[in-house]
């Protein structure tokens, strides 16, 4: 199918285009050069008056694998409240808010201009399960993060010092399970809940039985995503999240791979930065330390933040702290589930509602804020939700225009929590943001991250044709006044296309289709890949209630698998 | 209401015998004022998963006024097919002769519903206010609240007369509002309980006021077995519920205490019925009688 987008605002930022009335030409689902196509056959979109993006990359969204499942079979409720009918050959249903079913997933990110997910926490036993529901998720294209920290085979590998034997594990890991980076959560707690402990771990505790503590597992996969060249560096939820006082505990991850950052490039990325920038000693006295990871963040360029923005309204927390969500139970003391993976990781369940009139849930959405405002380069930041621990990714156009416009936040600080407002330094930030920076923290920062961006993220030529078309006029329409149009034109856009196939029109889905699946192959040399899988294999006979054999995703288990191979 | 009875009364009858559930949400008083008959016929109703009108599935019969207070829907030849009657109503009545299917009177605010029949699972289920009265028996979850709401999400107003027996959990969740069950009900009346009261005449299967903090149950029959998480505090001579009182002495019990110490849910079981908690008289160490 052949497309033209004609005369539309085109906001591209990893080709420095600042909103140029531009045409965009797609042929075979990539961008083409609008003087080789043929225009008479051609589909021409009018985008005159309106604003054509990349379409969306979300890094971190918590949209398939058991847990997620877990929160929706712990929320009927909320699967009672709304669901989407089925139009037989147009789209299927779909049921739930903060955990929609996968095809309601596909759907509503596709809705708002979004074409690719990451799922950010798959532990690596039941990621045949994350990869049947990403599987499942319609238009998107997707990938997962595994989780290593608490693996038992690299901890021993750590505790012992053979880097090179656990880089190899780890390039084995990503391709046995088809995934694309390394995650951390809370470092290491999975092995101290086994026995009921490690809420609270902090960065230099020891993590018994092993000799370790989470500064050396967060500095030893570090280096081996640098040894391994990994695309995406390795991301990482901090130890003491959601406890007062964590700043610090941020600040040390961020500082201790300070040493291996090599040619100014980003060696990690800590994620839903909102919830570890808390000072204070108790949730009375919480404080807000934004200012203080901004300051380091702005000075430095081995390191990038997502904000985990938490928005007003129902959500459902799910991490693999285990410990974290066993506390967080005691404080909502409605629900929670949990989830344990054996030799690996463990998840808890736990939902929640965010209250304005609550000072710590109104103090969390101010430093949620105030940390996308206070790094000073967008590149560096990158909004989510942390779909759906602070809110569910459907809010993101909220989001966005409490960026672009003071006047909207201020119009929620008034009926914010009072103590939380004086707390706060949310309400002293002049700054806005431009399009062209939501253009930035939303799809050209987060692909540039993935190191996807050599053909997503962007509308130059030859890059995959994924483009949003957002009916708002940016030289008629003041955001900072006017920020209600911004949320209602990124709520519904104008045309989604995927793959060069309009799948959005007017915020109505027009073809159920499939993305594609991507996942990092490393080779690495082959006697040391042996050797480590040889040792491996004894261990594993001994250690899990599966074969070996049983554990690896083949590639014809994934509906469209897409690999990046890399060499070392 | 009662003296306009009869004026504006609005029969409906099925024209065939119904197979799969059908959603009538949409009869209730307010969807019908200030419509004619021929207009009230096009609301929509789902039968099973198919759109239909309402005109397609019943005949439809009588008058209709601008007032819905002043409106009676009687629904004649009722199936346990027919749910969701007066889900959301405010004013006016509904008469079901037959039996009627679940959600009877859900998230009701005011008005009345009487069931000449046996009626399903969730009656009254979130209501706020207004009657339900029920002749024949009724199903689960009376005046309950939906599975994974909070706990503390059912009933919060009104009443629900229940003539015969009910299921399990009725009043589950219940803060405010009335039950009163003429004959035996299953397990967990009054599970979660915040407040309000709930009058069992018959007989209790029992684990009576699991997780209660709050409101009042009576059981005036017999039940085997108080939950160990109840105290014994005292024993009374008459227990009023909603203007009415029972004039025979009853044991009451303070708890659920294994959710806190600060529990104040009142459990009061016959004495005359229940001769084998006498032992329990000794506790309270008011020996013999």
């Amino acid at each position: 199918m052949e497309i033209i987008i004609k005369n539309g605002y085109v906001y591209d930022p990893l080709n420095n285009i600042k909103g140029e009335k531009m045409d965009i030409a797609i042929k075979d689902g990539k961008i083409v050069s609008p003087s080789g196509i043929d225009e008479t056959e051609a589909k021409i979109i009018d985008a005159s008056g309106k604003v054509v993006m990349p379409g969306g990359v979300d890094l971190h969204t918590h949209i398939a694998g058991t847990k997620v499942n877990l929160g929706r079979l712990m929320t009927p409720e909320e699967h009672h409240k709304f669901y989407l009918e089925a139009i037989p050959g147009i789209r299927r249903s779909g049921t739930g808010i903060t955990t929609p079913s996968t095809m309601l997933v596909g759907y509503q990110y596709a809705k708002m201009g979004w074409t690719t997910a990451i799922e950010p926490a798959a532990p690596p036993l039941k990621i045949r399960h994350t990869h049947e529901e990403l599987d499942d998720t319609p238009i998107l294209d997707k990938a997962c993060f595994v989780l290593l920290d608490s693996n038992r085979f690299i901890l021993e590998f750590l505790e012992k010092g053979e880097i090179a034997k656990c880089a190899a594990f780890v390039a084995w890991m990503l391709k046995a399970t088809k995934s694309y980076a390394i995650k951390l959560v809370d470092p290491g707690v999975a092995v101290l809940w086994n026995f009921g402990r490690g809420y609270g771990l902090d960065i230099d505790d020891q993590i018994s039985p092993y000799n370790l503590t989470p500064r050396e597992i967060v500095e030893g996969l570090c280096k081996v995503s640098q040894m391994l060249k990994l695309p995406h560096p390795i991301h990482v939820h901090c130890n003491k999240l959601g406890i007062p006082g964590n700043f610090e505990t941020t600040l040390e991850t961020m500082k201790t791979v300070s040493k291996y950052a090599q040619d100014e490039k980003i060696n990690i990325h800590i994620t839903h930065a909102q919830f570890n920038s808390y000072g204070g000693v108790d949730w009375t006295t919480l404080k807000t330390r934004a200012e203080k990871i901004a300051k380091y963040v702005n000075s430095v360029n081995h390191v990038s933040l997502d904000t985990g923005q938490i928005a007003f309204g129902n959500a459902t927390t799910m991490t693999a702290d285990a410990p974290f969500e066993y506390a967080l139970y005691h404080i909502t003391k409605w629900k929670w589930g949990g989830s344990e993976v054996e030799n690996e990781a463990a998840a808890g369940v736990v939902p929640l509602k965010y209250k304005r009139n609550n000072f710590v849930h109104a103090l969390q959405w101010c430093i949620g804020l105030e940390l996308a405002l206070l790094v000073k380069d967008p590149w560096k930041v990158i909004m989510t939700t942390d779909h759906p621990n602070g809110a569910p990714f459907t809010k993101y156009p909220t989001v966005i225009s409490w960026l672009m416009s003071k006047n909207a936040r201020e119009k929620i600080i008034e009926k914010l929590n009072k103590k939380a407002v004086r707390t706060a330094i949310l309400p002293s930030i002049e700054r806005e943001y431009a399009l062209y920076e939501i253009a930035i923290i939303t799809r050209a920062a987060p692909a540039k991250l993935l190191g996807i961006h050599y053909f997503k993220g962007h509308l130059g030529i030859g890059a995959d044709a994924d483009v949003a078309i957002y009916d708002i006029n940016p030289k008629e329409i003041d955001f900072s006044k006017d920020y209600e149009a911004v949320e209602k034109a990124f709520q519904k856009a104008l045309y989604t296309i995927k793959n060069g196939e309009i799948v959005v029109r007017n915020g109505e889905i027009l073809q159920h289709n499939y993305g594609r699946t991507y996942y990092v192959d490393v080779k690495v040399k082959e006697d040391l890949m042996e050797n480590t899988l040889t040792e491996v294999k004894s261990k594993f006979k001994e250690w899990y209630t599966i074969s070996f054999e049983n554990y690896e995703i083949h590639d014809y288990e994934l509906r469209n698998p897409y690999p990046i191979r890399l060499e070392v | 209401m009662e003296q306009a009875g009869g004026k504006f009364e609005i029969i409906i009858t099925p024209k065939k015998k119904f197979k799969v559930p059908v959603e009538l949400d949409s009869i209730k008083p307010e969807k019908f004022a200030g419509k004619k008959i021929k207009d009230i016929m096009k609301l929509i109703v789902f039968e099973g998963n198919r759109k239909k009108t309402l005109g397609e599935l019943f005949s439809i019969q009588g008058k209709t006024s601008d007032n819905p207070e002043e409106i009676r829907i009687i629904i004649e030849e009722s199936t346990s097919k027919l749910w969701r009657i007066g889900e959301e109503m405010q004013f006016g009545e509904i008469i079901v002769n037959g039996d009627a299917g679940h959600y009877i009177g859900a998230k009701m605010k005011g008005g009345k519903i009487t069931v000449n029949g046996n009626a399903g699972s969730w009656i009254g289920m979130e209501m706020k206010g207004g009657t339900i009265e029920i002749h024949g028996n009724a199903g689960d979850y009376v005046g309950g609240r939906l599975r994974g709401k909070r706990p503390d999400s059912g009933m919060k107003g009104g009443m629900i007369i229940i003539h015969g027996n009910c299921g399990v959990e009725a009043g589950r969740g219940m803060r405010k509002g009335t039950i009163i069950i003429d004959g035996d009900c299953l397990e967990y009346p009054g599970a979660d309980m915040q407040g309000g009261s709930i009058l069992i005449r018959g007989n209790c299967t029992g684990r009576a006021g699991a997780n209660m903090i709050g409101g009042k149950i009576v059981i005036c029959g017999k039940i085997e077995k108080i939950l160990p998480s109840f105290y014994l505090e005292d024993i009374v001579s008459k227990v009023k519920v909603k203007k009415e009182r029972i004039k025979e002495p009853f044991y009451m019990f303070i708890g659920d205490y294994s959710v806190s110490r600060k529990a104040n849910g009142r459990l009061y079981i016959s004495k005359l019925n229940n001769p084998h908690l006498e032992k329990l008289r000794e506790k309270l160490g008011l020996g013999e009688e």
